[in-house]
């Protein structure tokens, strides 16, 4: 009889993840199909900038004479990912902030700044009331941050690859060391293929989806411009100061261990990074509760 | 009606709840930044006294006009004013067009006073309040650097990291410092004046609330823009980016 009376209960419990499961499958697929599919546009943009930065970089080597070095995607890749060495506000020493890092995860926040919230004054509303739970509109929203991103981070790898076969750069996970002290001023320490992946791939697309996230959470508190302005500061002023608060510094080979031994530790990035994820996630269901939606609309 | 119209206009700009934390903000970047120099001053000036100085103190590298908040290349507060501002120097105004389109205000108006009075002020408004958004916090950092700071004379022979001698206005600033400041104020004025007239103009394509025109992208590149013009030239900016070369070269 109680055997009987727990299998119900296990097949209701599974009958109702089952069914929010579907409704959260039902949201994301909304997502998809609105946040990213109809907005492929904003894409175009990130690809034209990562071909002329691609571009120039290539024709630098021409410049400084490198023509015979074996460039390869790796040096491509440590371009866009370098950041700035750590800085000393010394006379004569001027502040250059590494415009190219900057536009790469500036552009990402500009992404998923506006549709979580235009979806919420909009037709979020109805979607809410339909699926009649806050928590997995949020959940959605959440996975849908994490698409963007990694999308996005997906086309700068792909044109840099797809430019890379166009103008016969090396696709090796070696690199060249010359063309990296010459045009990037960087005399990497001891670097493994397990270092380059975590420095180059998973670091800046781990921190890239936090900054993203805190950002989407901040809009449950404050108006969308502060919140970009928030993504905006934390990285600036981790191309300034270098110190594990500041999120940004992980996503920096310049930063990193690979550069200098008082480096980033990638581990500590990582736990950093899936840190402040989580906890952007919990403060979001945790605002969301209460939000007052129909004020907004 | 075109005085009315702009005075209009003119309140909503500066008297916003957004302007107010725009000056906010900036406001207190400038006390930060007072703050900081004048701690490393005070740092120098006591170890200038006690004779802990040795060799070359080079006394100018103090000076105000190579430490406020218009000439600084090396603090934070500094970096962040000229980084961050175009997003800032926008949050007041930057789409009341656009909220206005949207919610069917700028029909009732136009139907009662001339389309172009209304446009233009809305221009005049967007341009005033830009402009200063950025005048008032260099203005500010001057005046109070200048309580703490001395007016010496550059001197062309140290690398202060400002403005170096192939550079911009590099005559007046070494021969008479004090225009080239009320320059660099008035050059900051009109750029960011300018930037939020792009704005507007971006408004009449785009009128989605909430995002800003491409120009937020590149808040550093603008900005950059505006640094290198004044100091060392446009080719510093756009070599760093084509040429790939580190961003410390």
């Amino acid at each position: 009889m109680r055997f009987a009376w727990l299998l119900r209960c296990s097949h209701l419990g599974l009958y109702c993840i089952k069914r929010e499961n579907m409704r959260l499958y039902r949201l994301i697929r909304y997502d998809i199909k609105n946040g990213i599919c109809s907005r492929l546009y904003l894409y175009v943009p990130a690809a034209i900038l990562c071909s002329v930065f691609t571009i120039g970089f290539y024709m630098s080597l021409q410049n400084r004479n490198l023509e015979n070095e074996k460039l390869t995607i790796i040096n491509i890749l440590l371009y866009f990912f370098e950041g700035k060495e750590p800085f000393s506000p010394e006379l004569g020493n001027a502040f250059v902030f590494p415009v190219v890092w900057l536009f790469i995860f500036l552009y990402s926040a500009f992404l998923t700044l506006n549709y979580p919230y235009s979806n919420l004054t909009g037709y979020g509303v109805q979607v809410i009331t339909r699926t009649k739970s806050r928590k997995l509109w949020w959940l959605s929203k959440c996975f849908w941050v994490f698409l963007t991103t990694f999308l996005y981070f997906a086309v700068w790898y792909l044109v840099s690859l797809v430019l890379s076969l166009i103008l016969h750069i090396d696709l090796s996970i070696q690199y060249s060391e010359r063309i990296c002290a010459e045009l990037l001023d960087m005399k990497l320490q001891s670097v493994q293929a397990g270092s380059v992946w975590i420095s180059l791939v998973i670091l800046p697309v781990m921190t890239s989806v936090a900054v993203n996230l805190l950002q989407l959470c901040l809009g449950l508190f404050f108006d969308r411009i502060y919140c970009f302005l928030a993504s905006a500061v934390i990285l600036f002023a981790s191309t300034y100061f270098q110190t594990p608060l500041l999120i940004g510094n992980f996503a920096m080979v310049k930063r990193s261990v690979m550069y200098q031994e008082n480096g980033m530790d990638f581990t500590q990035g990582i736990i950093a990074c899936a840190a402040l994820i989580i906890l952007s996630i919990g403060a979001g269901f945790w605002r969301i509760r209460k939000y007052d939606i129909l004020k907004k609309t | 009606m075109a005085a009315k119209c702009i005075k209009n206009e003119m309140r909503k700009a500066l008297f916003s709840k957004a302007s107010l934390i725009t000056y906010l903000l900036s406001f207190s970047l400038v006390i930060y930044h007072t703050v900081t120099k004048a701690e490393i001053y005070n740092e120098f000036y006591t170890a200038y006294q006690t004779g802990e100085v040795q060799g070359n103190p080079m006394i100018t590298a103090v000076s105000l006009y190579c430490n406020w908040l218009g000439a600084d290349v090396t603090s934070f507060a500094t970096s962040a004013f000229f980084f961050l501002f175009p997003i800032i120097a926008v949050m007041p105004y930057g789409w009341s067009m656009a909220g206005e389109i949207k919610s069917g205000y700028t029909k009732n108006v136009i139907s009662r006073i001339p389309r172009k009075v209304y446009f233009f002020s809305k221009y005049f408004a967007a341009f005033v309040s830009g402009a200063l958004a950025v005048m008032i916090p260099l203005l500010l950092s001057f005046l109070l650097m200048s309580l703490v700071l001395p007016a010496l004379h550059m001197e062309n022979i140290y690398p202060y990291g400002v403005i170096g001698e192939r550079s911009m206005w590099a005559e007046l600033y070494y021969s008479n410092p004090f225009p080239l400041q009320y320059a660099v104020c008035t050059a900051g004025r009109d750029f960011f004046g300018a930037d939020r007239l792009y704005q507007y103009g971006f408004r009449f394509f785009y009128t989605e609330p909430g995002v800003r025109c491409p120009d937020a992208l590149f808040p550093d590149a603008s900005s950059g823009l505006y640094r290198y013009e004044c100091t060392s030239g446009m080719g510093a900016l756009a070599g760093q980016i084509f040429t790939g070369a580190s961003s410390s070269k």
